[in-house]
């Protein structure tokens, strides 16, 4: 089985005109960049990152570099979820750099990581943004092949998130679970076979003000039927984080969608709608 | 543990850690259930069992992959004859960022920052003076971790009875807030603190050798309950 070493650069810069386009991009298999869609409505560039091959497998190295520019905005995305494929032995790694220089916009939309029994999976994922920058990102996560009956299954499973704004950390999270041990943590919460899980942070110079903002009451209200969320600022202000399970990946992705219009207000490049492409 | 008779070194040490981990050692600890409070309100800890769950699956996990390691790196920052201070900055604001929940943080705040001047004030040892004025010129933020380490340096106490130090006001504070949330009484709550403490020596070992860029672990759900306590309509503890 082949094992891939995939790269990819791309730069987001702003025209003369005021669109944003992408000013330089590399990469190689299993990465594949899709055409960027420029949508005027919301000013934001959508750009489709694909991994053609089946998924990720033991062995696989990821690395990923995203800048964007003074002035330029991005949505980045990707058509399908990273399903983690088993492993007899080793593992898989991706790492995740995304840069936001000033007054630029990025928000990182993925669909979710799948894996599946026996994967060995460990993603670090870096958010450097620029005091006046601001950024979404989001991680999605499944807990197996659901459908097949198959939940909680993997045997290691890493999500490192690591946050900075203006050189200040304000973030560095790790989630290290072998499946039993989120199935057991589930089960303590009453959560069934199917729960999902949302992390999300966003940052912006507005984002400090308030420390009670309403739209906090707003994301609150989202905490029913079996969805749980909860929205806390990061340290230094200027961010928040919002965590939220879900019973299953419908609801998990609505309630995605919820939160970004709920935001929209305060980011508006948030309307930009990822399925566009 | 060393069987050899207890020297008068050790004495001093000890009882200076007695001292700092009793609950009349005033830092505030008592106000904090780090959490629970928010568990019990959303129902997921209703009873002697769902604690136990609790504590087993996401109060040691968390200690073994965090707060106790942080204690240890920043013990060993913390050497006296040498100490470390630009990577004592660096833990402090680790031990924040790992918190994505303000009030968790605000609670390891306000814990580390009195213990770190009680540890001054009591000790007049220049190590705990040469940290607060650091922190104070560099805006470092306190954690309850690292003063307690800090503490352990200043008394003359090997890494590990700190890290026993750590691991028992974290879980002894745990429990002692969940008789005021939850109906549960001394009695089933110190069999559970000693089934914890039991924990100990495996978790000590694991603790001790975490490397800094593997310091972290975090529970979705008591996350979410810590974020959502902020804005509870009725509290009975800071966090």
């Amino acid at each position: 089985m082949a094992q891939f070493h995939g790269q990819l650069f791309l730069r987001a810069e702003a025209r003369a005109d005021g669109q944003t386009a992408i000013g330089a991009q590399a990469f190689r298999a299993p990465y594949h960049v899709s055409k960027p869609y420029w949508d005027t409505e919301t000013r934001t560039l959508l750009v489709q990152v694909v991994n053609p091959t089946a998924g990720i497998l033991s062995g696989d190295r990821l690395e990923s570099s995203v800048e964007v520019a003074p002035g330029a905005a991005m949505l980045l995305t990707t058509p399908s979820a990273s399903r983690v494929f088993k492993m007899r032995e080793g593992e898989a790694n991706s790492t995740q750099r995304f840069v936001v220089e000033s007054g630029g916009w990025l928000e990182v939309l993925p669909e979710p990581v799948v894996p599946h029994r026996g994967s060995v999976f460990h993603q670090r994922t870096e958010l450097i943004v620029a005091a006046d920058g601001a950024a979404f990102y989001a991680d999605l996560l499944l807990p197996g092949r659901v459908a097949h009956g198959e939940a909680w299954e993997w045997k290691k499973l890493v999500l490192e998130l690591d946050v900075r704004r203006d050189g200040e950390r304000l973030l560095h999270e790790r989630f290290e679970q072998d499946g039993a041990g989120l199935r057991a943590l589930a089960a303590l919460a009453g959560a069934g076979e199917g729960a999902c899980f949302g992390n999300a942070v966003v940052i912006g110079p507005g984002l400090g003000a308030e420390t009670a903002p309403a739209w906090r009451d707003q994301l609150h209200a989202l905490h029913t039927d079996g969805v749980w969320l909860g929205a806390s600022q990061l340290r230094l202000g200027g961010g928040w984080s919002i965590k939220f399970v879900a019973p299953d990946g419908v609801k998990l992705k609505q309630t995605l969608n919820a939160i970004r219009r709920i935001l929209t207000p305060l980011c508006p490049h948030l309307a930009c709608d990822a399925r566009k492409l | 543990m060393s069987s050899a008779p207890v020297t008068s070194t050790d004495a001093r040490w000890l009882v200076g850690l007695l001292q700092a981990g009793d609950s009349y050692y005033p830092t505030g600890a008592y106000a904090h259930s780090f959490g629970l409070e928010g568990l019990v309100q959303s129902g997921v800890v209703r009873d002697r069992t769902t604690l136990r769950e609790f504590v087993f699956l996401s109060v040691l996990p968390n200690l073994r992959q965090a707060e106790l390691p942080l204690a240890a790196q920043a013990y060993a920052a913390f050497e006296p004859t040498a100490p470390d201070w630009a990577k004592v900055g660096e833990l402090c604001v680790l031990a924040h960022a790992l918190k994505s929940a303000k009030e968790a943080r605000t609670a390891t705040e306000n814990i580390g920052r009195q213990r770190a001047e009680l540890t001054s004030t009591l000790h007049a040892h220049p190590l705990a003076q040469e940290y607060l004025k650091r922190a104070a010129e560099a805006g470092w933020p306190f954690s309850s971790a690292i003063s307690a380490a800090l503490e352990g340096r200043v008394l003359g106490a090997p890494l590990e009875a700190v890290l026993v130090g750590v691991m028992y006001s974290s879980v002894a504070g745990l429990l002692a807030a969940s008789m005021k949330v939850l109906r549960i009484g001394q009695n089933a709550t110190q069999t559970l603190l000693t089934e914890a403490l039991s924990q100990a020596p495996a978790l000590i070992d694991a603790a001790s050798v975490v490397p800094m860029d593997e310091i972290g672990w975090f529970n979705p759900w008591l996350d979410i309950a810590a974020a959502r306590h902020e804005t509870a309509d009725g509290r009975m503890f800071i966090s």
